[in-house]
């Protein structure tokens, strides 16, 4: 198969996925329904099924956008025997708010939707949540040792070196984000980091082409070059169209479009019309008899028993629970060795007016070096006060909120000007040090991982259905893979339901 | 945007240098701008070797040169090179409990082991910043410590040596936080014998330890 085809079929691919998944769970809802006498799934909760009472057809382990798109479509499916477990005391997982009053928020998590991200974008339409456009016109701010610099770039961002970009786009053409490990050459592109394949070009990076590397790549990755597979590299520049700068960029980009209101509002949304389905504060400590009909489900507040279970967690937060009896070693493996190293520490400086805009600045700053990887304008749609968000590196940035808010007060006051020194609010949210349940926010992929455990990212254990965004075909990582891998998940768990109901 | 600064400015410095300075204070801004970024790219191949080198991935959280800047991570600059090994090890083997290093120690190979571990115990450490003297605590721990007998192992001012790390500069929270767990058998000190000793801490003493350790001048602070 050459390339053209390759991409070319994926595409196919996508597009029939995204109808599927897009039509699916409302399609088998009504297939379900209309046979409610003869699979019991529609006609509610588990009390007018056969067999005890408190057995639920589903458990669903973590209220993030996976578990609660799962949820939601369980109960368009008519399925309403189900519950969702989550260990925190609030719902959206990686999708976090500050409020920041007078109805205005900012970002802590996940933010961003962009072109082909249809299935998160089409869940908030649905919801009646709107979007808008993430602020980039204007100058942005470069800042090395003394020296500032600010520049206008086309589109809010620009790529790397134009040829590796246009090298490593073609690459991506054969390397399947779904499936990286089954690439034609996949054990090949698996031996090296991208710093090791950067090393072998006979383009060398200009200085300042290696700095903004390691910052964009830590950024979109989790850890600079040299922690990341080529092969997983290239899988995500394949779910971008293969074209590393959609990925990087904002018009037209990964990170194009906000969320009025906050991204968590939609898993705020869904949540809502779950009542009592959901349960809070109730961490799960260990699962038992997965390979058996019952699957025992122990939490801090008491065994839930269900017929199906969806794990909608990322694989480190699985290899947190005990599983009786041990899950086979593949998966086990997998869990044990995923990468939980990126949690991502953001900053929040809230000021009366997005003044910098008045001043042709987009409220960009990048420095070269130092606590701060990037600051970025997050004001709320209307520009009524202004927000200035940053992803700082954890340990090269203070912990003492007072502390935080002056070093970097001081470094957006050289790139903003003097109005930035004061801020009226400021917000710091380190989420590998804040609670134990999320671990990392992006999964940054050695190499060697994908070729040796990837087989064991998706197919279910026992009763166990394996969610969560890392496990999406497409977009796994961002927003969008949650939803996607939400609405696959309740199918996978109606189809098992209803083929156990057609076997007894 | 994140990696803007690019191409586009590759050519305008290749203009600069044709044009000289004079051609306006953006031009002017650009070439003090990418000197800036020269003079920061020697330093860090005179540190540690040509861009990318394995250590750019333990910035985030350790800092550059491993001299982290906020009491909750520790500074990995100056620990002697066979305790960082072992603590790697540590790691991968569930003998020290943390999601984020167990994952990257799993992946690391032996080599790559020794590299960091040599690289880190070549750099100079400087005590976490922000830290406010409170002397009746700091007087307290030294006391524990003196009590304990930690010089026998971490070294007369507590810099450590082959088999017992450097605690003076050490990340204040971060000290506090492995106390603890040796105490609750969260981390095993091979030997034990960390273990048996934070058995007798009292939460006082732990923050007391942990104030005194934190504001302690080490060997080589301050060097760049």
């Amino acid at each position: 198969m050459n390339k053209g085809n390759t991409k070319k079929s994926l595409t196919a691919r996508r597009q029939f996925l995204t109808q599927t998944l897009a039509g699916g769970a409302l399609a088998g809802g009504m297939a379900l329904t209309g046979k409610a006498g003869a699979f019991s799934i529609s006609s509610g909760n588990s009390k007018s099924h056969q067999g005890p009472s408190d057995i639920l057809d589903v458990v669903i382990i973590g209220a993030g956008l996976a578990g609660l798109t799962a949820a939601r479509d369980l109960k368009r499916a008519g399925c309403e025997s189900f519950v969702v477990l989550e260990a925190r005391n609030r719902v959206g997982g990686r999708t976090y708010k500050h409020d920041l009053g007078n109805g205005a928020v900012s970002e802590a998590g996940g933010q961003w939707i962009g072109p082909g991200q249809t299935a998160i974008a089409d869940l908030a339409r649905q919801l009646n949540i709107d979007t808008f456009d993430q602020y980039y016109q204007g100058k942005s701010t470069f800042l090395a040792g003394d020296a500032r610099y600010a520049e206008e770039i086309t589109g809010g961002g620009a790529s790397i070196d134009h040829r590796l970009a246009t090298v490593l786009n073609e690459m991506a053409r054969s390397v399947p984000h779904e499936t990286p490990w089954e690439a034609p050459n996949a054990a090949e592109l698996d031996k090296l980091s991208v710093a090791d394949w950067i090393s072998q070009q006979d383009v060398s990076l200009s200085n300042i082409d290696q700095v903004s590397l390691n910052s964009s790549t830590s950024l979109t990755f989790g850890t600079p070059p040299a922690g990341i597979s080529l092969l997983h590299y290239l899988s995500w520049i394949n779910t971008a169209d293969c074209n590393l700068a959609s990925l990087e960029r904002i018009k037209d980009g990964a990170q194009e479009t906000r969320i009025v209101g906050g991204s968590q509002i939609i898993s705020l949304k869904m949540a809502e019309a779950l009542e009592d389905n959901l349960k809070l504060s109730c961490p799960v400590r260990k699962i038992v008899n997965w390979d058996k009909d019952i699957v025992e489900i122990l939490t801090d507040q008491g065994v839930v028993k269900a017929r199906q279970v969806i794990v909608a967690l990322n694989p480190a937060l699985c290899n947190q629970i005990r599983f009786e009896p041990a899950l086979p070693a593949g998966r086990a493996e997998l869990q044990r060795r995923w990468p939980a190293h990126a949690p991502m520490r953001k900053t929040v400086h809230v000021y009366p007016r997005p003044f910098w805009r008045d001043e042709g600045l987009n409220g960009q700053i990048a420095p070269t070096e130092g606590p701060l990887i990037w600051a970025y304008d997050n004001s709320p749609p209307d520009g009524s006060i202004g927000v200035i968000a940053a992803f700082v590196k954890p340990g090269q940035l203070p912990h003492e909120p007072g502390d935080a808010e002056r070093v970097l007060s001081d470094i957006y006051a050289r790139a903003l000007g003097e109005a930035a020194r004061h801020p009226t609010q400021f917000h710091d949210h380190d989420w590998g040090r804040v609670d134990p349940w999320s671990l990392t926010c992006i999964h940054p992929i050695p190499p060697g991982f994908w070729t040796q455990w990837g087989e064991y990212l998706r197919p279910p254990v026992g009763r166990l259905i394996w969610s969560g965004t890392e496990t999406s075909e497409i977009w796994a990582g961002a927003m969008d893979g949650a939803v996607r891998s939400g609405q696959k998940a309740a199918l996978n768990a109606l189809q098992e339901l209803a083929k156990e109901r057609r076997t007894t | 945007m994140k990696r803007a600064i690019k191409g586009s400015l590759v050519l305008i410095t290749a203009g600069i240098v044709a044009a000289g300075a004079w051609y306006g204070p953006q031009l002017w801004a650009g070439y003090q701008f990418m000197k800036a970024v020269d003079q920061q790219t020697t330093e860090y191949r005179a540190n540690g070797g040509p861009w990318p080198q394995l250590q750019d991935t333990c910035v985030l959280c350790h800092g550059e040169n491993g001299r982290a800047r906020n009491a909750l991570y520790p500074e990995l600059a100056g620990l002697s090179s066979s305790y960082i090994e072992e603590q790697l090890q540590a790691f991968a083997e569930g003998r020290r409990k943390s999601p984020p290093m167990k994952s990257i120690s799993l992946r690391l190979n032996d080599q790559q082991i020794q590299m960091l571990a040599a690289y880190y115990e070549d750099q100079a450490p400087q005590p976490t910043g922000s830290v406010t003297t409170n002397a009746v605590l700091s007087d307290q721990g030294q006391q524990a410590i003196n009590d304990m007998g930690c010089t026998s192992c971490h070294g007369v001012q507590l810099d450590g040596g082959p088999a017992a790390p450097r605690l003076a500069g050490q990340s204040e929270i971060y000290m506090a936080e492995q106390l603890k767990a040796f105490r609750d058998g969260d981390r095993e000190d091979p030997g034990q014998s960390m273990n048996a000793i934070a058995r007798q801490l009292s939460e006082a003493d732990i923050k007391a330890v942990a104030h005194y350790l934190a504001n302690k001048q080490s060997r080589g602070a301050g060097a760049p």
